[in-house]
């Protein structure tokens, strides 16, 4: 292949590939966002059930 | 140490930034600790990881400092010939996303490590074997990631001329981790990957842009092309340092790291479902081409930036440029690993300085601790608790949690020492694929077969992990080791008349994407052969249990 067939395919790759990363990134900061809070939420009740087992399991 | 390499922009401001962030960090930690109930939540968040989420924390963990620093170097020695590397990861994590190769099955089996998978389709043994075969591997691995992101931190900061910075800066990296990723395991990991991938995207973006306003678009592309001729642009030439050979071991990796590396695989397994697991490797697969390939060009911008200042190009390239295979005696080049952070250094603005290193702090972190914790979590789920099960004595999910975070303190301490004992003349891209091999190699011989071909046995597994270890020969110690012995034998050999054969095989130099593709073909082989010599005579062999069964 040419060089400057490679020197084109180099540029492209660059700015496209960093242009869809800058798409990416703004959707995953606010989706992972709303990620994190449903997973803290799941964490919680996760916890507040393991913690009431505990408690009754000392009250038996 | 010269002055050009302690020339930087870094001030109080910057400083405050760098130390604010682990800070906040560990306040996470500490939050996250309280919701981790068992080994589930530990290892595998509870499998409660959406799409978005799993996208940050697989880029956060396989977008590390360490990457930043490997790929910058192989773009100031490659040019933009490296951009192959990026462009046929991103290429090949897209295509295992699109068809689940691998992933899809492993998660939905719902299996926690991919040694429990060996032991679900093979056997207990070849599971033990497995496990220690990727801890070993994975160590070995990582052993380079502190004194190399120690060597980044001392080069934007310009405190190479201070005593013992780069130690001092490692202790201080691996007691932060060590404490984080103890802490509050995968959930809490989790929540680092994602503040990195946050704050290092923008970081990455705007770093590039006011690169290239510094040095002028078309001004990089005519000094590669000047400098380097067309091995800077086509990586099939001898001239840029790949070749064919090269490039097929680089579409080799790209699969392994995405589909069979541990932890990427991990965020696969801790998705909420297999669906979202393929979407998640399709979105990733822009990151995962990203991540190489902004280092890469930075790498390429230091090189630039080095080619046109004088006082820095008698440092990196003494012997001239491009810097020949092997200096004239008495001739010392810098450690071109410096290259890209002075850059940075030298052209970053006050403020985004502190907020680029910030980010590869994290990026350090997010890989660490991530690491930390599969190797850990392997040995305790799938080499330690087998073993106990074995014995009638099993571990509880607590004890385990307990033996992993003691795991993790040990193997960060190891990790430390062995960081400033290892001299290899490998780029630390090419020591990573070898050691990364070791487990990677015969990893992929018993998934592939394991996964899509019902004849695969136990037997063959067994010996096909141990064929992988052979790849370890690409180290070049153990090249100089073998060289030595080499030597040692044809002082023998020539009081019989054997001299010459032996006197040419001592001198050892093999490439090491050599060693890999042989490593892998050798066990692929012996995984088919073992098989087939050796059947397993179960009644349901071939079959993959689901879920619910022999899980230890």
């Amino acid at each position: 292949m040419p060089l400057e067939y490679w020197i084109f395919l180099w540029k492209v790759v660059l700015i496209g590939g960093v242009a869809l990363f800058t798409v990416l990134a703004v959707v995953v900061t606010i989706g992972g966002a709303l990620d994190i809070r449903r997973l803290f939420k799941t964490l919680r009740e996760e916890h507040a059930r393991a913690t009431a087992e505990d408690v009754a399991q000392k009250e038996q | 140490m010269s002055t050009p390499l302690i020339e930087t922009n870094f001030r109080m401001i910057d400083w405050a930034i760098v130390i604010a962030y682990p800070l906040i960090s560990l306040g996470i930690g500490l939050y996250v600790r309280k919701l981790v109930v068992n080994i589930q939540d530990f290892i595998v968040a509870g499998r409660g990881l959406g799409v978005c989420l799993g996208i940050a924390t697989m880029t956060g963990t396989e977008l590390g400092l360490i990457t930043v620093m490997y790929s910058s170097q192989k773009g100031f020695t490659g040019g933009f010939a490296a951009f192959h590397i990026a462009l046929i990861a991103g290429i090949v994590t897209f295509v295992v996303g699109a068809t689940g190769f691998i992933v899809f099955r492993l998660r939905e089996m719902g299996v926690m490590t991919i040694p429990e998978f060996y032991e679900r389709r093979f056997d207990r043994k070849t599971r033990i074997l497995g496990g220690i075969m990727m801890a070993f591997g994975g160590i070995l691995n990582m052993g380079l990631f502190l004194s190399v992101s120690a060597k980044f931190i001392v080069g934007i900061t310009g405190t190479a001329n201070v005593a013992m910075a780069l130690p001092a800066i490692s202790a201080a990296l691996t007691i932060l981790v060590l404490i984080y990723t103890c802490l509050g395991g995968m959930v809490s990991v989790v929540v680092s990957d994602y503040v990195q991938f946050v704050v290092l995207s923008f970081a990455l973006v705007l770093a590039s842009v006011l690169a290239v306003a510094e040095l002028g678009w078309t001004n990089i592309f005519e000094t590669v092309q000047a400098e380097m001729g067309r091995g800077g642009f086509d990586p099939t030439v001898s001239e840029s340092g790949f070749g064919w050979e090269y490039v097929i071991w680089m579409g080799f990796l790209g699969l392994v790291s995405c589909g069979i590396w541990p932890t990427s695989v991990a965020r696969a397994l801790a998705m909420d479902s297999p669906q979202a697991v393929k979407r998640q490797y399709m979105f990733t697969s822009v990151s995962f081409m990203i991540r190489f390939l902004i280092p890469y060009f930075w790498g390429i911008c230091a090189f630039v930036f080095v080619a046109q200042h004088e006082n820095l190009r008698d440092l990196y390239f003494p012997a001239g440029c491009p810097a020949p295979a092997k200096l004239p005696d008495g001739v010392v080049a810098a450690d071109n690993l410096y290259a890209m952070p002075q850059f940075l250094g030298q052209i970053l603005p006050v403020g985004l300085i502190g907020l680029v290193t910030a980010g590869m702090i994290a990026a350090f972190m997010s890989t660490h601790d991530s690491y930390l914790l599969c190797w850990s979590s392997v040995l305790t789920q799938d080499v330690i608790a087998p073993i106990r099960q074995s014995r009638g004595t099993p571990l509880s999910s607590r004890a385990r949690v307990v033996l992993t975070r003691v795991l993790i303190v040990v193997i960060g301490i190891g990790v430390f020492v062995w960081g400033w004992l290892y001299e290899g003349r490998n780029d630390v891209w090419d020591y990573m694929a070898v050691t990364g091999a070791i487990y990677f190699s015969g990893a992929f011989a018993l998934l592939l077969c394991g996964l899509y071909w019902r004849r695969a046995s136990s037997t063959g597994a067994f010996l096909a992990l141990l064929t992988g270890g052979t790849a370890i020969l690409g180290l070049t110690p153990l090249q100089d080791a073998l060289g030595r012995w080499l030597t040692g034998l044809a002082g023998v050999a020539a009081n019989v008349g054997l001299m010459t054969p032996l006197q040419n095989a001592v001198h050892i130099e093999i490439r090491s994407e050599r060693v890999g593709l042989v490593s892998i073909a050798a066990t692929i082989l012996v995984m088919v052969l073992g098989s087939l010599l050796f059947p397993d005579r179960k009644k349901n062999a071939g079959q993959v249990p689901d879920a619910n069964e022999g899980d230890t």
